[in-house]
């Protein structure tokens, strides 16, 4: 399995061959990440997960390590659909900087995932935030630089956090290993442990798009190109979501039992998620541009995963499974379709974009569908999603029960502004406006195909079931499931 | 054999894939629609009597520790409404065909038939995921339909929304709290469930049915939710409102048969008068219902929006005649249920045809239809004989039931609005008579033709249904005696001509009443061939009552007494009306939202704060990790 190292090697390769690329350089990254995507499916499959690999043969703690399991090679597999998508609906880009940099934000994302070392992943983390600042203020105009300026500061700031908690650690645990780190969180007064989790959290959360960490977002979709909004969504959003499972409910919690160690900590963690819930659907309630409004909707189902995975017993941990394949799934098919949009009305606005789903009936059936299974109807995806996340807070305390309240009075707001967009397509066209391009084939078979996987998993949510499943059991067993993997001796 | 109950649901589905490809081919779409609700009465039709027929499948995902299963099953109660919804369906379909030319086609077919394919799934839903599932597809195509790509309907269509999400959130709450309870989604399991919760707490087995009771108020346009058919049904397409109205309203009816009136009617709750705590809220929410769709209804200048809140002051008789919680009156209220359905098909179709010719639907625009549409005059004219309970028409039966029950069981106070708002009906039903069809005709409708033959044949069914029932009341009472049977009520099967009654002695024989009807015709016939021959009068003739043209600054030709008919009336109500408009807090709601909405949307956009928005995170963990 010492092959998996390909899976960041690669990129980083071709990041630097992108510079003399010239011409080909799309190619190669298409190439590059098409072969990604088909080794780690090949990895998923092959039975010889979960392993640990140890890099340079230095056992942990002492060297770096990737730990392959089902949940983070799950997590690869998301990570690099994304990345693919994003890169087939890029709009005539051919210099070497947007791929170079696309390259090294792909390895980066991947390394996120694959580390077993916490210093590792603040490293992989800088990577990512450099590379989508760069990729945010591609287009170079005003909006973007702003945008990647303020995500910038953001980010720095946010590592900071994460490297003093990274640094208190160190000094007071003496390893960097994740799962060492795991198994003897016990051994920490409590107060320095608050300390940790506080510093660090502080640190994830600013790329978890959490209320009120989450400034940067709206303005950083605002500013990118389709393509990096799939990426920022696709690559970074997801790599997030595996960090709360990571840090989160492996390294802080029980006995490996999936439950933060700290109570009151995981608590406040989830009176944010559901500020973030809250506000950002309120934010998009009467927001006119549509990709505001989608980066809107990005910060509230990231909320929702987060509540689903701090409710912490396995019906609400399969829910937020579920939640983030359905929202992967579903973003990803609105950013591509609005990417088209955006282009054929020449304007960000969606009352602009009248007509166009009568003109493209397929692409505005797939916004639909992407819509209705962000807010969680039946028969979509993301229902099982919502189905688990309550069943789970209902036999969760008094606290969880008004938290799936707010959820439910959100998923109304949520419902309203989606539909009144969707419906928005099929409008006929004012005369007086006229389109300024065509909408590609590609965009539309993308989202066509991600549409039918939505109904697919929505009617039939076995499918992928007993991938959540074994993802699941790994979080709330991590002790057997993680670190055993890692220092098997133990 | 392919199993039918897959099929009922499966065709209207792939048909409507069919018709999203060949959209544009309007004759071939709703031909197609019309075969497809011809299909699904026709195997309902067959389906009647076996009870035994169901279909499932497993889903692959687990609560509760077992693997959840979406199923279907034949039941009487189901049976009952989807059967009539279906007939009412084929007869809108056959009047679609013809009302969707080239001017007038809404392009909706696909949807519509998604929302057969939900009708039936609720209908037939044997588990609370089925039915959330198709309750929830329901709401969102019918939320598309209402629409139907156009401006202004779309706001409409977004109040509805709003109240419908409203709905299926507060749906979704109640089945897992009830399934919770009885660890599964199995419906009959949570009937069972929520009957033993009554006898150890029983707020929160009321807060439990509260919960299901505010969808399928919203659903049924109960108080405090009777705002929205006047929006809804106004702009949504011309011949889907029928459906709206007869078809749609139902659904919270139903789901009041099927899961709070068993519990209301076999949980241990305290007594109060014949009847609970629980049913007497809803009959006062019924009660109130009809008296304020009845009102609204008199106040309407628009057409459509006057029979919006007809069907709401309907549908509060029909909560009424359940809350009684006596055979007679859920006998009633079912009965009331098809006898509605009926009715205002007959009324919308023939208010879409004369919109079909017009395009007008304010009626002081329109005036003497009577003389260029007579089908659709008499169509009509049928229709509201019926609505207002006149006995040789089906309108009658139904409501002497509800009525009776309600005596019997000492509901005076509703009794006095069942009798006001049946009263007030009057007043609105004629109303649209006098300002469409009577009158005088504008001169740019004097070339008015009469509707098209494909929706003269629909309107003509339905004309001869409301008299059949009328005649025959147990076309509809064999089943609704079936459906109180499936329930386990103690009820013998229907006869033909006769309806049983609350008191002794009231029961009804309807077709001896209908005898003496025609015999009285006979003799007004034998009055008008024999007496002296009939006069015209001109116009101002009796026509204006006292009142001089002039004074109204028109013509003796030109005048027409039809807008602000009932101005004394509405100036009686209006204060009242305005105190409780449940629209205009929804409206201020919204406002508070959006407000809020462009707030945080500017400090998003700001630059300044972030850092300290940042440190805020911090201090919230901070606080919440360690102060507290």
């Amino acid at each position: 399995m010492n092959s998996s190292l390909f899976l960041i090697i690669i990129p980083l390769m071709g990041a630097f061959i992108a510079l003399f690329a010239k011409k080909a350089n799309r190619l190669m990254a298409i190439v590059i990440t098409l072969f990604m995507e088909i080794f780690s499916i090949i990895i998923y499959l092959s039975g010889k997960l979960p392993v640990s690999v140890e890099i340079g043969g230095w056992q942990p703690p002492y060297g770096i390590n990737f730990v392959l399991t089902p949940l983070s090679v799950g997590f690869i597999i998301l990570i690099n659909l994304a990345a693919i998508i994003s890169l087939f609906i890029i709009r005539g880009e051919k210099s070497y900087q947007f791929y170079s940099t696309y390259l090294v934000l792909l390895a980066a994302s991947n390394g996120i995932v694959l580390t077993g070392d916490i210093f590792n992943f603040y490293i992989f983390s800088e990577l990512t935030a450099f590379g989508i600042t760069a990729l945010i203020a591609y287009p170079k105009d005003r909006k973007s630089t702003g945008a990647a300026i303020k995500y910038l500061i953001l980010a720095s700031t946010a590592a900071a956090f994460l490297l003093i908690g990274i640094g208190i650690v160190y000094k007071t645990l003496g390893t960097l290993n994740i799962a060492d780190i795991a198994s003897k969180i016990s051994l920490l007064d409590p107060l320095t442990l608050e300390l940790i989790i506080i510093l660090m959290l502080t640190g994830i959360f600013v790329e978890l798009e959490l209320f009120p960490f989450n400034m940067w977002v709206p303005k950083a979709y605002l500013g990118g190109t389709a393509s990096v909004n799939v990426m920022l969504h696709g690559m970074l959003g997801t790599a997030g979501a595996y960090t709360i499972t990571r840090i989160l409910l492996t390294m802080f919690t029980v006995d490996g039992s999936g439950l933060l160690v700290n109570v009151n900590i995981a608590n406040s963690v989830i009176v944010i998620a559901l500020l973030t819930i809250l506000v950002s659907e309120i934010a998009a309630f009467n927001e006119k541009k549509i990709k505001k409004v989608l980066a809107f909707s990005s910060m509230g189902q990231m909320g929702l995963i987060i509540f689903g995975f701090m409710i912490g017993n396995e019906q609400a941990i399969v829910g937020a499974f579920y939640l983030v394949v359905a929202n992967f799934v579903a973003k990803t098919i609105l950013f591509v379709l609005t990417g088209e949009f955006i282009a054929m009305s020449g304007s960000g606005n969606w009352e602009d974009m009248k007509g166009i789903g009568r003109k493209h009936p397929v692409a505005g059936l797939a916004f639909v569908i992407g819509s209705l299974s962000l807010m969680g109807v039946p028969f979509f995806a993301g229902f099982w999603g919502k189905l688990g996340l309550i069943q789970g807070a209902i036999n969760g305390s008094a606290f969880m029960v008004v938290g799936i309240v707010i959820v439910l009075i959100t998923a109304i707001i949520e419902g309203i502004y989606f539909l009144k967009i969707a419906h928005t397509l099929f409008l006929e066209k004012d005369s007086d406006r006229e389109y300024l391009s065509k909408a590609r084939v590609h965009s539309i078979v993308i989202a066509a195909i991600l549409a039918l996987a939505i109904i697919a998993i929505g009617v039939k949510p076995g499918l992928i079931e007993s991938n959540i499943n074994s993802a699941t059991d790994e979080i709330l067993n991590s002790t057997s499931n993680y670190i055993d993997i890692v220092f098997p001796r133990r | 054999m392919v199993d039918k109950m897959l099929m009922m649901i499966l065709i209207p589905l792939i048909t409507a894939f069919l018709t999203t490809i060949i959209l544009k081919q309007h004759k071939v779409v709703w031909t197609l629609f019309l075969a497809v609700s011809g299909y699904l009465s026709y195997t309902l039709f067959t389906m009647y009597g076996a009870w035994d027929l169901t279909w499932s499948i497993e889903l692959g995902y687990k609560i509760f520790d077992s693997n959840l299963v979406l199923s279907l099953a034949n039941n009487p109660l189901g049976w009952f409404f989807a059967f009539f919804a279906s007939v009412t369906t084929m007869l809108i379909a056959m009047f679609s065909i013809a009302f969707n030319d080239d001017k007038h086609d809404s392009k909706t077919a696909p949807i519509w038939l998604i929302l057969i394919f939900a009708n039936i799934g609720i209908f037939f839903a044997q588990d609370w995921l089925m039915f959330f599932g198709m309750w929830e597809m329901m709401s969102m195509s019918s939320y598309f339909m209402i629409a139907h790509g156009k401006e202004i309907p779309a706001k409409a269509a977004k109040f509805y929304l709003s109240l419908s999400l409203v709905g299926t959130s507060t749906l979704l709450l109640g089945i897992i709290s009830v399934a919770r309870l009885s660890q599964t989604f199995d419906i009959n399991a949570s009937i069972d469930s929520l009957i033993n919760l009554f006898a150890t707490d029983y707020n929160k087995a009321i807060l439990y049915i509260g919960l299901f009771a505010v969808t399928f108020f919203i659903k049924s346009a109960v108080f405090p939710f009777y705002m929205w058919p006047s929006k809804a049904y106004a702009e949504s397409p011309d011949d889907f409102t029928p459906f709206l109205s007869t078809v749609m309203s139902k659904y919270g009816i139903y789901g009041i048969v099927l899961f709070i009136l068993p519990i209301l009617q076999n949980a241990d709750i305290p007594a109060l008068g014949q009847i609970n705590e629980p049913a007497y809220i809803l009959a006062v929410l019924g009660a109130i219902t009809s008296v304020l769709g009845t009102i609204l209804a008199i106040f309407e200048t628009d057409m459509k929006k006057l029979f919006a809140y007809s069907s709401v002051a309907n549908i509060g008789y029909i909560v009424m005649g359940l809350s009684t919680l006596s055979i007679i009156g859920i006998q009633g209220a079912l009965f009331h249920s098809i006898n509605h359905m009926v009715i205002k098909s007959a009324i919308f179709l023939s208010l879409a045809a004369v919109i079909y010719r017009t395009g007008e639907r304010e009626m002081h625009k329109l005036g003497g239809l009577a003389y260029r549409m007579p089908l659709t005059f008499m169509v009509y004219l049928l229709g509201i004989i019926s609505a207002a309970g006149i006995p040789p028409l089906n309108g009658f039966a139904s409501k002497w039931l509800i009525i009776q029950a309600l005596m019997s069981q000492n509901m005076l106070f509703v009794v006095i609005a069942m009798i006001f708002a049946s009263t007030g009906a009057f007043m609105y039903l004629f109303r649209v008579l006098a300002s469409v069809f009577l009158g005088q005709l504008p001169d740019k409708y004097k070339h008015i033709k009469e509707a098209p033959l494909l929706m003269a044949i629909p309107m003509t069914i339905i004309m001869l249904l409301m008299l059949a029932i009328g005649v025959l009341p147990g076309i509809i009472m064999k089943p609704v005696n079936a459906v109180l049977i499936g329930m386990g009520y103690d009820v013998q099967e229907a006869s033909w001509t006769t309806v049983h009654s609350a008191f002794s002695n009231s029961d009804l024989n309807v077709t001896n009443i209908f005898y003496i009807f025609m015999a009285g015709a006979a003799i007004a016939l034998v009055f008008y061939l024999f007496s002296a021959k009939s006069v015209k009068v001109t116009q101002d003739d009796n026509y204006t009552a006292g009142e001089l043209p002039s004074d109204w600054g028109t013509t003796p030709e030109r005048f027409n007494f039809s807008y602000g008919f009932y101005q004394p009336f509405k100036e009686m109500f209006n204060p009242m009306m305005d105190l409780i408009s449940f629209d205009r807090w929804m409206a201020a709601f919204g406002k508070i939202v959006e407000r809020i909405s462009n707030g945080l949307s500017v400090l998003y956009t700001k630059s300044e704060g972030a850092i300290l928005m940042l440190y805020i995170g911090v201090a919230i963990l901070i606080i919440g990790g360690w102060i507290i």
